[in-house]
């Protein structure tokens, strides 16, 4: 009987100091953002430091190049990282492939990924569902806004709103997949989508210049509204396609709350990518300290949006907002 | 002067209550009034904080997700600087977002309900401290939460003070003007009743000191005078049967007994005598005084009611206007707040867009506001109606309301707005309405009050002396009056009881001697000629204890005030109760307590007469008040539906009873010439409770919850209770006939009677759809239909109330005119089902309120003769049945009518309309009609109707 107890005491013990062990030990996250540390990558931070967790952030950028993402599957998995961070869809795509790559080599999967960014994981066949991924070693955040509500906002500040253009990048699945989705709204909210591609170079990649001759097209074809969408190019040409618009005095409604806050863009409905940061720190703390696994987690969803319209840009276009949604807005200059 | 001083000081006593009453009353109503519009105008800031969320939810983005809330939120706390705190709160009740950084609890149970309870979306409610408004957010008719706006009670609680103040100042003066002006007032009315009362002190002084009555009889009254001659010859009487009666031996041993001794002896031995109730009519003595003093009385009454009415007004008007005035001012500020931030963003004052759509969302949210415009200097938008005709718009020739707005420092435009003068007439419109309500409601009171007053000071002591008077003077020495202390006249009502005892003890002695002597009566022919001639008996004086139609007006009035108090809210308080009956649609739920109630109120009716016969009535209506009194009481702690259902149906039970018994009172108490009259006065003072209680119920509810409701319920089934036990008289009727019992049988055989037949089915069952039917179920559904507002419709059903007791005492009149009771209801029968033709016919709002008066004189009129004439049958070819069966078969019939017809109409309504439902009525009353003129009118009806002699 004291033999019995005395084995139970110390498999007990063993146990404990096993997770004080555990728990002692540095976690790695390896993080790749797709241009280098922005907004998101900061909130991830900061996230870390406040809640005093022991994590060695390790932070890659990919340059924009997707080539590139073979190197970080394999220093991810040299390194040992606990958990990896994405940023947006390519580069989580690069790194953990579709449904269809589950045993795939090529790609991470045994573990654990946290996903930002990412506009449709859906649609870009990421996941299975919001509820639960259906990858054991997947999981993320969300951060848009429902689409209708991004038409019926422009419907309300244009009574008049029929057309919406979007100029799209085929080489981003994101993009693409994008342009799809709001094509299929077009009979229930009652418009008209004109979606442009991008020019692409030898290499597939976009050529920045032809932004300019799409937003002219765009306007000859009497569009209302131009929608960003979701492209990482267009959002990183953000001056050149912003001004390109005000140019033809074309509002812009972008996902991302940084064209209207730093470029000309004229309304955003959109999360701060710092409080996305923040999301993935949640779902990170989840898995390495909460002993959760990655598929048994919801997709975290931002639960603030705002509404922001550059005012200067709302001059030059002529196009003010109705005194309801100024109720709502944040605007800048 | 005693008649003078008592007459003086009960009737100063009527006037401070009824002030008191009114000054109460006035107070709570303005501070119910005063908390509204301060609500009111805190929806203001709720409304505005829960614009910017109605347009987020609307685009698509969940109430909680918005990221700039404490912003938005903070812009609309800043509309008012006493806002203690704004907070969004989803529908569990937990808080999104709030200006209140300490972490604010969750809304409570009570709150949420009523967001159920308001179909609007908005309500608010009110503590001990604090104000609260809350306004709903929806996202596609789902609730998805909403806004709570909360603000300090401090500046209410000054001004209800200040207003207090001015109103109880208001009405000591007027208690002291009154009072002087009453003395003033009957000193010449009652100058005859003074005389007649000197005359009544000298009589009493003269035969307590055995000296002949010589008092002059010029300057007397008629009545006096032939009081005096009676008292005269009584006392003639009195002396020739103490001659003739040998002295007994108590007599001897004390001499002279003092009245007071006396009176306090007789009452002891009166304990163990045997009461017997008799109906009496009023004297002509008592009917004189009472039309001199009851035109002043009401007068004085009414002129004191108005004048407090009128200085009250001018208080409330005072209070109120700086409180609308800040309503509007408040709409104008959210309107100008939301246009300046736009210019503050940039956007020149004439590019503004969206201005239509904001503008009218707020012309439909405050109709106090007729227009609002924004201008430059001329017009650059305009909403509403512009109801000034100036031509151009010259800041120096404006005189509206108007905000400037401001860019960089300098003024750019302005913000105008024009008060709808409209709304704030219907505003002050309802103020007097609702504050005539309560001063008619206090006059009923008054009325009533005084009545009782009247008759226990003057009326009923004056008719008791001359009924024992004449008894005496006609030689009959077989009744004493159950002596009371009091006035002069009580001391001589005493004095005459005090005579018919001593009477009696002689003979008792002079027997007594005659069994000692082994002798009979019979050997003693003179002394029982003697015996026969003045009703002298071996046993005691029979003790008569009277009984009048008016010892059941106030507490009648105060119970059935007490049942309607929370008649107006009821059904919500059935709603927000918890319903552990969830398989029934809530509706029918709702309907449950009401079902209940009147099913009670059918399986008791029959019985009340019977049960009244067995117990009388005072027992009988004590002990059915004590139930409804349970009931009330048990309510104010309910919580569950089941619960209410149960007390609802006992308290119709105890109400049935109790009213029936009453009426039964009435039936029995009066003589059978003044029947249809005094019904028609019992209907009166019944529907004048329920008229007053339905007036009040909405008022105390407001100012005390809907739980505190059911305790004054309690406490005036009390005061009723107390004064029924004072009042009606114990014993039974010295009439009564042994009545055949009532039997299962016996209830469904006078169906077979023609008579019977016509009354019930024809009168009856016809009235009782239209009450309980029309009134109750159908009135309210169509006015709604009609546009017409809450406060409307209820002040509309009360003139159907009003009507009823108006009906009730001109019956009277009627009956005196030799108007026939059989005409009578056959004029009700047409008024009621007329009336109800043309509201069927032309639905309108005035259409119904013409409903209402018709069927109200209608069926006011047609209560009393309905009774008056089963009564007869069942004096006549019923005999053998009895007025406990006929009464209780027709009341049965009644409330089976009135159930099935609710059943009958809910589906006509359904399927035809409510005006289809509502002519229905009409047809069937005015059919009924013509079946009772058939029976009725026809030649052989003579047996039927028991002509008057």
């Amino acid at each position: 009987m004291i033999k019995s107890l005395r084995l139970i005491f110390t498999a007990i013990l063993l146990a404990g100091l096993s997770n004080i062990a555990q728990a002692g030990e540095k976690k790695t996250v390896y993080s790749l953002f797709w241009a280098g540390c922005e907004a998101v990558c900061q909130g991830l931070k900061d996230y870390i430091q406040n809640e005093g967790l022991e994590i060695d952030l390790i932070i890659r950028n990919v340059e924009r190049d997707k080539s590139r993402f073979s190197g970080f599957v394999k220093e991810a998995r040299a390194l040992k990282a606990d958990t990896v961070v994405t940023w947006g869809t390519s580069t989580t795509l690069g790194i953990v492939g579709t449904l269809d790559d589950v045993n795939n080599q090529q790609f991470i999967n045994n573990i654990p990924v946290v996903f930002t960014l990412v506009s449709d994981p859906i649609r870009s066949r990421i996941i299975e569902s919001y509820e639960a991924s259906g990858r054991d070693n997947v999981t993320g955040t969300r951060n848009r806004v429902p689409e209708s509500l991004n038409i019926k906002t422009m419907r309300k500040i244009k009574p008049g709103f029929q057309r919406l253009g979007i100029i799209y990048n085929p080489s981003e699945k994101n993009s693409t997949g994008k342009v799809n989705e709001i094509r299929e709204l077009q009979d229930d909210l009652d418009f008209e989508l004109i979606a442009l591609q991008l020019d692409m170079d030898a290499q597939g990649k976009p050529i920045a210049e032809s932004i300019v001759k799409r937003v002219k097209e765009l306007k000859e074809k009497r569009v209302d509204f131009i929608y960003l969408g979701s492209s990482t190019f267009l959002e990183q040409q953000m001056k050149l396609f912003t001004a390109a618009a005000v140019e033809n005095g074309l509002p812009v409604l972008s996902p991302y709350e940084n064209l209207v806050r730093e470029s000309q863009a004229y309304l955003s409905i959109a999360a701060r990518d710092y409080d996305v940061g923040m999301l993935a720190g949640e779902q990170i703390k989840k898995i390495l300290y909460e002993d959760r696994k990655p598929g048994e987690l919801s997709i975290l969803s931002i639960d603030q949006y705002a509404y922001v319209i550059n005012m200067k840009t709302a001059k030059k276009i002529k196009l003010f907002p109705p005194v309801d949604i100024l109720q709502i807005a944040e605007i800048v200059e | 002067m005693f008649l003078l001083w008592r007459s003086w000081s009960a009737f100063t006593a009527l006037i401070a209550t009824v002030l008191t009453a009114l000054c109460i009353l006035s107070v709570l109503q303005h501070n119910a009034v005063l908390s509204d519009l301060i609500r009111q105008r805190l929806s203001v800031v709720a409304q505005s904080a829960a614009s910017p969320f109605h347009t987020v939810v609307d685009l698509g983005l969940p109430l909680s997700m918005m990221r700039n809330a404490d912003e938005v939120l903070k812009r609309a706390k800043a509309l008012d600087d006493n806002i203690e705190a704004i907070h969004v709160f989803n529908p569990s009740g937990i808080i999104a977002y709030s200006t209140d950084k300490l972490q604010p609890q969750p809304l409570s149970r009570e709150e949420l309900i009523q967001h159920r309870l308001h179909n609007d979306g908005k309500w608010s409610m009110e503590t001990d401290t604090q104000f609260k408004s809350y306004v709903s957010i929806y996202k596609d008719n789902n609730w998805v939460g909403g806004i709570l706006a909360i603000y300090p009670k401090q500046e209410f609680n000054a001004t209800v003070q200040h207003v207090s103040r001015h109103v109880i100042g208001a009405t000591g003066i007027l208690l002291l003007s009154f009072s002087l002006l009453t003395f003033l007032t009957f000193r010449l009315r009652l100058s005859g009743a003074i005389r007649g009362a000197e005359m009544l002190q000298q009589w009493l002084h003269d035969i307590q000191t055995n000296k002949p009555h010589r008092s002059p009889t010029d300057n007397l009254d008629q009545d006096f005078i032939a009081l005096r001659d009676h008292l005269i010859a009584a006392d003639e009487n009195y002396r020739y049967l103490c001659r003739e009666l040998p002295v007994n031996s108590h007599e001897l041993a004390t001499n002279r007994i003092e009245n007071s001794n006396m009176v306090a002896m007789v009452m002891k031995k009166a304990g163990k005598l045997e009461q017997t109730m008799t109906s009496v009519p009023e004297t002509s003595l008592a009917r004189t005084y009472a039309r001199r003093l009851a035109p002043w009385s009401i007068g004085l009454i009414l002129l004191s009611a108005l004048s407090l009415g009128f200085i009250t007004y001018q208080s409330v008007s005072d209070s109120f206007d700086p409180e609308l005035a800040k309503r509007t001012d408040l709409i104008a500020k959210v309107a100008s707040a939301n246009i300046q931030r736009g210019v503050n963003a940039g956007i020149p004052l004439e590019n503004m867009t969206g201005m239509d759509d904001y503008f009218s969302g707020l012309l439909a949210n405050f109709p106090e506001i007729s227009f609002f415009g924004v201008a430059t200097g001329k017009f650059i938008f305009k909403a509403g109606n512009w109801q000034h005709s100036l031509l151009g718009l010259q800041e120096k020739n404006r005189d509206v309301p108007i905000y400037p707005i401001t860019f960089n420092g300098e003024s750019t435009g302005y913000i105008i707005i024009d008060p709808s003068p409209d709304y704030i007439a219907v505003q002050f419109r309802e103020v007097v309405l609702d504050l005539l309500v309560i001063i008619l409601v206090v006059l009923l009171l008054a009325y009533e009050i005084m009545i009782v007053v009247m008759s226990l000071s003057l009326t009923s002591p004056l008719n008791r002396l001359k009924h024992l008077s004449e008894l005496q003077a006609e030689g009959d020495f077989s009744n004493r009056i159950q002596p009371r202390r009091g006035s002069l006249i009580e001391v001589l009502i005493n004095h005459l009881s005090q005579r018919v005892e001593m009477i009696h003890s002689r003979y008792s002695a002079a027997l007594q001697q005659l069994e000692k002597a082994g002798e009979t009566l019979d050997l003693k022919p003179k002394l029982k000629a003697l015996a026969k001639k003045y009703q002298l008996k071996k046993s005691p004086p029979r003790v008569l204890t009277y009984s009048y139609m008016n010892d059941v007006r106030l507490p009648l009035f105060l119970f059935a005030a007490s049942d309607e108090l929370a008649l107006s809210f009821f059904p919500l308080f059935t709603r927000a109760a918890e319903n552990p009956i969830k398989w029934l649609d809530p509706a029918i739920v709702i309907s449950l307590p009401l079902a209940g109630y009147l099913l009670a109120y059918m399986l008791a009716a029959p019985f009340s007469r019977s049960l009244a016969e067995r117990w009388g009535h005072n027992k009988l209506v004590l002990v059915s008040l004590s139930a409804v009194l349970l009931s009330n009481v048990f309510m104010y702690f309910a919580t569950n539906v089941l619960e209410i259902i149960f007390l609802r149906t006992v308290a119709g039970g105890g109400y049935a009873l109790a009213v029936l018994a009453c009426q039964d009172y009435v039936i029995d108490a009066v003589p059978k010439n003044q029947r249809t009259q005094s019904l028609g006065i019992f209907s009166a003072a019944l529907f004048g409770g329920i008229y007053s209680g339905t007036a009040l119920g909405g008022v105390l509810a407001d100012r005390f919850g809907t739980s505190s409701v059911f305790m004054f319920s309690a406490l005036l089934v009390l005061i009723s209770g107390m004064l029924f036990a004072r009042m009606i008289p114990k014993g039974t009727r010295i009439t009564s006939e042994q009545a055949p019992p009532l039997t299962l049988r016996s209830i469904f055989t006078p169906l077979r009677h023609r008579g019977f037949l016509a009354i019930s089915m024809g009168l009856a069952v016809p009235q009782s759809v239209m009450d309980q039917v029309f009134i109750s179920y159908l009135f309210s559904l169509q006015l709604d239909t009609l546009d017409a507002s809450a406060a409307d419709i209820a002040r509309m059903l009360m003139v159907y109330f009003l009507m009823i007791m108006l009906a009730g005492s001109l019956l009277g009149a009627l009956s005196k005119m030799g108007v026939e009771d059989r005409l009578i209801a056959i004029l009700g029968s047409v008024l009621t089902g007329g009336g109800l033709l043309v509201a069927a016919a032309i639905p309108a709002q005035w259409s119904m309120l013409l409903a209402a008066a018709c069927t109200g004189f209608g069926y006011g009129l047609l209560r009393g003769p309905q009774v008056e004439l089963a009564l007869k049958l069942s004096e006549g070819e019923l005999k053998h049945l009895g007025s406990n069966s006929v009464l209780g078969a027709l009341r049965l019939y009644e409330r089976v009518g009135s159930i099935i017809g609710l059943l009958v109409i809910a589906a006509i309504a359904g399927y035809f309309g409510l005006s289809a439902a509502i002519g229905s009525i009409g047809l069937l009353i005015l059919a009924g009609m013509l079946l009772f003129s058939f029976v009725y009118l026809s030649e052989n009806t003579s047996d039927l109707i028991m002509k008057k002699k």
